[in-house]
């Protein structure tokens, strides 16, 4: 490759406006480079990457560019630039995969069952950070994901925001620590729990075990809370994360697949007033547009399957739903509920979704930004921007294509290679 | 759709293109003449002599060149020319499919499956006697699936939990009854090397030998009590004066085996018990045998067992992920492969319990040993994906778009038939709506012997799959083709005879219906 | 048996009958050919003074032998003498209920009050050389109850108070009772060490050790984060892997007791083993999450010592560590004047497995002999 000059000294010592004007800007890309948000520090370069095309997610597509690295965040981007005999070049970079329902959990042992309504637990109290999964997870180009509970509970806890790599420690992989409250609408929240006939047996002879009853108890679930707020007789376990529910501070994201659980979830927002809902595995979202953008939803998608159907409460996605969803502008992101394998894993999912319709520029930003602003973490993650976490997948072709494959990913600018 | 006569014929000759309208529409009732020129039937069986002119802006061949702007002719099911548009001559009076928009790719090939029976696995252990004739259902979702992803040729044995399977048969995604959808009957035997269900190998490995031992030994006690019979009728004959008949047997002798059974020829077929006979007809090599191996292990058990029993010459390995270890000695045996829908073998170290990786199909392909793939699913992971996946992990595009076409058709022994579009050659393609490694392709139409029988714009199924919108009543996808009559040109004059709608039509409905519906209920 | 009964005057050793020797209290000595003191100190020819079932004196033959008392019997053992073995923990003489699975919260059941003495467990363990253990637990309770220290013979308690027994996985946390889930267990303690009452207050003023059954990574990296938030200076129980937590564990003043390895047992065990030595985190073996029988403990800590463990430290793993994870080091594992004379007489080193043991005294009377 021809250098002109020693990238990596030039931003050192200039100012990275003097991009501004370069001429080898191709195509719509920026007139100006993505500047960092903080001024950059002069921080040494780890190391340069350059690639073809660079899908930043914010923005155009950067036809031939570079991404420098230095410590764990992005020091530039900019068209043009050579990664120099020391650095890298793929044929595509896009950023790292934000995953909001991976599923990666202890089974039973991740969510408090014995209660319905249990917001103090965390997440990351029950998870196990030594589970090949994660590094499959990150292998796969899935750098940030946001644990839950399993939806058994009604109101199962908050969430977190955590990188796929690094130590396996909470402390140096979470981005951003109870996140969101995990609820659950449908079949999951009253499964197992059986109706007392004179004494009960266990903790399960309760509410709910049924649909209506499961609405019901998210319903008493926030009068309570209202009524907890002033009034510290009324206050319990959790009174205080459920109103940051309510005063929008924090995401509620629910489990709801089948129509009719979107609809109560959807009704649950609207009664309460809930400014920040997020519907997971909404596999039926598509039959309740007029709903959905009324309410101001956003949605998680489940993985697509062949036949359409999914795991949870057989809901039935439609291929093209995440094209519906984009063309109805409900904010949505894709999932693979954990899958790391080659049919399964979130990049193939985006390429499903294009497959159903969905624009590339739209299936990107459904696996990184829109994710990324859902969790509230897309200061941090979601898109090649300066400043922002040096979080990339690095691609042999087109991303997302059945042909192309992740070469790479760099995780906290560290390269991750298989 | 497409679907235009020839013009510059038509406009010189038109009366006589009438007259072949005709003429069908005399030969046969009118509805359904109407659907086996326009391929709406399932029925691959084109009328005698009728011509389709396929015209694609691109035809990848799978024999050398791409050709750009290309035409291709099917007469009687067989593709009669192909070439660029200014070469090949198109009759005058046969219908003409496609456009620039399409690309034309020969149909895939599905080298072994289990799919489409009512029951792939059999309870007892040798059952070389049954035939999977008896367990393929026509009607099978999965066949559809098959005609909506473009597979056309598959090759559907037992399953692989068994000792010696039944008969295997190599069908097309056609008909309503298994003798339609035939394309070779009676063709191969699955023999599982791994074991079945509980057994251990040993009693796996224990069991096929004396499937083999037990005919081995009875044709010999055959023959020794043929060798008496015949010396008592000798002697009979010389007592009584005259010449003794010839003689009637009809077997031969076995030539590719590691044991043989001398005088085989004095006993005749129909004496030997029809229970076993396959098995000596693998013996002499007139049968292909799929060889499934569970585990590394499995391969040299495979090819030895192969190697006595003179199956070697016809054998085809049917692998797990993790047989690539093997395959060095796959590589000296010579035999061909087909690939587990899982390519990716992942390992633990047991002591470190890292994980490693082997994108499988490289192997065989860095090799240079014969392999064919397998769909993951019948749906969107089919074989163009399984072939897509495969370059992406660096595989020469033209060996991964042959290893599901023309690799399984050599073990298929179909070769010279079907996988690839050339002179002579079946008339099995696909209308693609682009490149077929693409996520945005889809298969528009998929041909067979000449007729069409799928197209993506009557398909509900797959308009429900990708729309959501649910099939209404009992619409198949053959009726909707033919009760909608739509209207095609003729040299500006409007007929009635095409049936079928515009492709955007069709796909554009749903979407607009569900939101009308919903912004009703709010 | 090789050993011999010698006295300084002949006549005295004629007419006193070795086993006069044993009547409890009364003094005598033992001299051998090698004396493990404690970790990797070795006497040779020297002698041990037991008075009043304690070790009175401990020295070379030479420089004590001189200043015996006139009559005091004296038992020559030509092998190694060492302390008995002390399991760090143990259910032994509990039977099959160790734990009560009313609840998951049985933090006031004292454990010693289910011990059996002469239950045919104990008895294993005492053939085996252990003559002292943490009794403790079973792992069916976030919060099991209250353990003690103990003596293999005659129920004997050493310190009725050591520790409070605390599970965080999965025998402990079960489906149809409170707490369901890792997370349930967590907040449940926390909740109650926050409070601070009873047995909780108890272990935070540091009256009483905290032992936290684990075994996945996941469960130690969580028990970890849990003893940091408290403050807690815990023993990490079952816990065969925490050697990959090593620092963490030395930075939280943490301990360890495992079970100890076995013949052909994975290789990350005995490297944990060694990352623990080498991070100076105490670390003991215990029986109490084996399946093992108890002569585990010696075999396991000569295993130890082949995959490279320093003697010393393997040898303090199932003797003065373990004593002072069990919440007895004051008074058991090692040979030094003023701890309990509980002694093993082997036929050669105890950290060879074709070492016999020989002869097993408990407070300075001898309970096995002859094996």
């Amino acid at each position: 490759m021809k250098t002109i000059f020693s990238l990596s000294a030039f931003v050192l010592v200039a100012p990275l406006t003097a991009f501004a004007d370069s001429p080898q800007i191709v195509g719509d890309a920026p007139a100006a480079p993505i500047e960092a948000s903080a001024p950059v520090e002069a921080a040494p370069v780890k190391f340069v990457i350059s690639a073809d095309a660079i899908y930043t997610a914010a923005g155009e597509m950067i036809e031939g560019g570079t991404v420098v690295i230095s410590g764990t965040t992005i020091a530039a981007v900019t068209p043009g630039g050579e990664s120099g005999e020391d650095g890298l070049h793929v044929a595509a970079i896009t950023p790292g995969f934000v995953e909001l329902s991976p599923r990666i959990n202890l089974a039973d042992y991740s969510v408090e069952e014995s209660g319905e309504i249990m917001p103090t637990m965390r997440a990351t109290s029950s998870m196990d950070l030594y589970d090949k999964r994660w590094e499959r997870l990150l292998n796969s180009g899935t750098t940030t994901v946001l644990i839950s509970p399993t939806a058994e509970d009604v109101v199962g806890g908050l969430t977190s925001v955590l990188k796929t790599g690094g130590d396996p420690t909470v402390e140096a992989r979470v981005v951003l620590a109870d996140a969101t409250l995990a609820g659950s609408f449908g079949s999951h929240a009253s499964r197992g729990n059986h109706a007392v006939f004179g004494r009960p047996t266990d903790h399960f002879s309760r509410r709910p075990t049924t649909r209506m009853g499961t609405e019901w108890s998210q319903r008493k679930a926030f009068y309570d809370t209202l009524a907890a707020i002033g009034n510290v007789d009324r206050q319990f376990a959790g009174w205080d994360i459920m109103e940051s529910v309510l005063n929008g501070e924090r995401p509620y994201i629910v489990q709801a697949s089948a129509t009719q659980d979107i609809r109560t979830a959807i009704y649950l927002k609207e009664e309460f007033g809930i400014p920040n809902m997020v519907v997971d595995a909404a596999a039926e979202a598509w039959r309740e547009p007029g709903l959905l953008v009324r309410s101001g939803m956003a949605v998680i998608l489940p993985p697509f399957d062949a036949q359409g159907r999914t795991a949870i409460d057989n809901g039935f996605l439609a291929w093209n739903s995440a094209k519906l969803l984009d063309d109805l502008e409900v904010p949505f992101a894709l999932s693979s509920h954990g899958s790391a394998s080659l049919n399964g894993r979130l990049s193939m999912q985006a390429g499903y979704a294009i497959r159903g319709g969905l624009s590339f520029e739209d299936a990107l930003a459904a696996v990184t930004i829109t994710p990324a602003r859902l969790a509230g973490v897309d200061s941090r993650v979601g898109s090649i921007e300066v400043g922002k976490d040096a979080d990339l997948v690095l691609w042999s072709g087109e991303p997302f294509a059945a042909t192309s494959r992740i070469v790479g990913v760099v995780l906290n600018g560290e390269l991750v290679t298989k | 759709m497409k679907f235009l006569p020839n013009r510059t014929h038509a406009t010189t000759l038109l009366p006589a293109r009438t007259m072949t309208l005709l003429r069908n529409w005399t030969l046969v009732p009118g509805a359904i003449a109407a659907s086996v020129l326009f391929g709406n039937l399932p029925s691959a069986s084109a009328a005698v002599g009728d011509s389709i002119v396929i015209e694609a802006g691109r035809i990848i061949t799978q024999a050398g060149e791409d050709i750009v702007d290309g035409v291709i002719v099917i007469t009687d099911g067989r593709i009669t020319a192909i070439g660029a548009a200014a070469d090949v001559e198109k009759p005058w009076d046969a219908p003409v499919m496609g456009g620039p928009e399409f690309t034309v790719f020969p149909g895939f090939i599905e080298a072994h499956t289990n799919n489409g029976m009512d029951r792939p696995n059999e309870n007892l252990d040798v059952t070389p006697f049954l035939n999977v004739r008896d367990s393929i259902d026509p009607v099978n979702f999965f066949f559809e699936d098959c005609k909506r992803w473009g597979i056309t040729t598959l090759n559907v044995q037992q399953g692989n939990n068994t000792v010696v399977a039944g008969n295997g048969r190599v069908v097309k995604p056609v008909g309503v009854t298994v003798e339609e959808m035939t394309i070779r009957p009676d063709f191969g035997f699955k023999i599982s090397i791994s074991p079945k269900s509980g057994k251990s190998r040993a009693t796996q490995r224990q069991t096929l030998n004396r499937a083999f031992g037990d005919l081995r030994s009875d044709l010999e006690s055959q023959v020794e009590s043929a060798k008496l019979d015949e010396e008592l009728a000798a002697r009979e004959a010389l007592g009584q004066g005259r010449e003794r008949e010839a003689e009637e047997g009809e077997g031969r002798a076995m030539t590719g085996s590691g044991w043989k059974v001398e005088g085989l020829e004095r006993i005749k077929r129909s004496e030997i018990d029809e229970k076993v006979l396959p098995l000596l007809e693998m013996v002499e090599g007139r049968h292909r045998t799929f060889l499934y191996c569970g585990a590394p292990m499995d391969v040299q058990t495979a090819i030895d067992f192969a190697t006595e029993n003179g199956l070697l010459a016809k054998a085809t390995l049917v692998l797990d992920a993790s047989c690539w270890k093997a395959a060095d000695a796959i590589k000296a045996s010579g035999l061909s492969v087909v690939l587990d829908s899982n390519m990716v073998h992942i390992e633990v170290d047991p002591i470190t319990e890292e994980e490693t990786e082997t994108f499988v199909p490289s192997v065989f392909a860095e090799k240079g040993i014969p392999f064919a793939l397998s769909s993951a699913n019948s749906s969107t992971n089919s074989l163009w994906f399984q072939a897509a996946l495969c370059v992406g992990y660096g595989m020469e595009r033209t060996e991964a778009l042959a290893a599901v076409t023309t690799a399984p058709a050599n073990i298929l022994g179909l070769g010279d038939t079907v996988g690839s579009l050339e002179v002579g050659k079946a008339g099995n393609l696909l209308l693609l709506s682009g490149d077929p490694l693409d996520m945005t392709s889809w298969v528009e139409f998929t041909i067979i012997d000449g007729v069409k029988i799928y197209d993506r714009s009557k398909d509900v199924r797959n308009r429900h799959l990708l729309y959501g919108v649910e099939p209404r009543g009992t619409l198949a996808i053959e009726s909707t083709a033919s009760e909608t009559p739509s209207k095609i040109e003729v040299d500006g004059e409007v007929t009635e005879e095409a049936k079928g709608e515009p492709v955007e039509e069709v796909a554009e409905e749903p979407i607009e219906e569900v939101v009308e519906e919903t912004t009703k209920k709010d | 048996m090789r050993n011999t009964i010698l006295s300084l005057a002949g006549a005295l050793a004629c007419l006193a009958p070795f086993s006069a020797a044993q009547s409890e209290g009364a003094p005598f000595a033992i001299k051998a050919e090698h004396i493990l003191v404690d970790g990797g100190e070795v006497l040779l020819d020297g002698i041990v003074i037991v008075e009043g079932g304690k070790i009175s004196k401990v020295g070379l033959a030479a420089d004590l032998a001189g200043g015996l008392p006139k009559g005091m019997p004296i038992l020559d053992h030509d092998g190694w003498l060492s302390a008995g073995l002390v399991a760090a923990n143990g259910t032994m003489g509990l039977g099959p209920a160790a734990d009560d699975s009313t609840s998951a919260f049985t933090e006031n059941l004292l454990v010693a009050e289910s011990y059996d003495a002469d239950h045919s467990s104990v008895k294993e363990a005492r053939d085996a050389g252990v003559t002292s253990f943490g009794l403790t637990t079973g792992t069916g309770n976030v919060a099991g109850g209250l353990g003690s220290a103990v003596k293999t013979v005659g129920g004997k308690i050493i310190n009725l108070r050591t520790h409070l027994s605390l599970c965080i996985a999965p025998p402990a946390i079960q489906s149809r009772r409170y707490p369901t889930s890792y997370s349930g267990a967590l907040s449940a303690l926390d909740e109650r060490f926050a409070a601070a009452e009873g047995v909780y207050g108890a272990v935070l003023k540091g009256d009483l050790d905290v032992t936290i059954a684990v075994g996945e990574r996941h469960e130690i990296d969580r028990a970890i984060g849990f003893s940091k938030r408290t403050g807690l200076k815990s023993i990490l129980r079952g816990a065969n892997r925490a050697g990959e937590f090593a620092e963490r564990l030395s930075e939280a003043g943490m301990s360890v007791v495992m079970t100890a390895p076995v013949l052909g047992g994975v290789k990350w065990h005995t490297d944990s083993i060694q990352s623990l030595a080498s991070a100076g985190v105490p670390f003991a073996f215990g029986l109490a999450d084996s399946n093992a029988g108890a002569s585990s403990l010696r075999l396991g800590a000569s295993l130890a010592v082949r995959a490279g463990l320093d003697r010393a430290s393997a040898w303090r793993a199932i003797t003065s560590t373990a004593a002072s994870l069990a919440g007895a080091g004051d008074s058991v594992g090692r040979v030094a004047v003023g701890y309990d004379a509980d002694l093993a007489l082997w036929s050669g080193d105890p950290l060879s497995p074709a070492t016999r043991l020989e002869s097993v005294y408990i407070d300075g009377v001898l309970i096995t002999e002859g094996k």
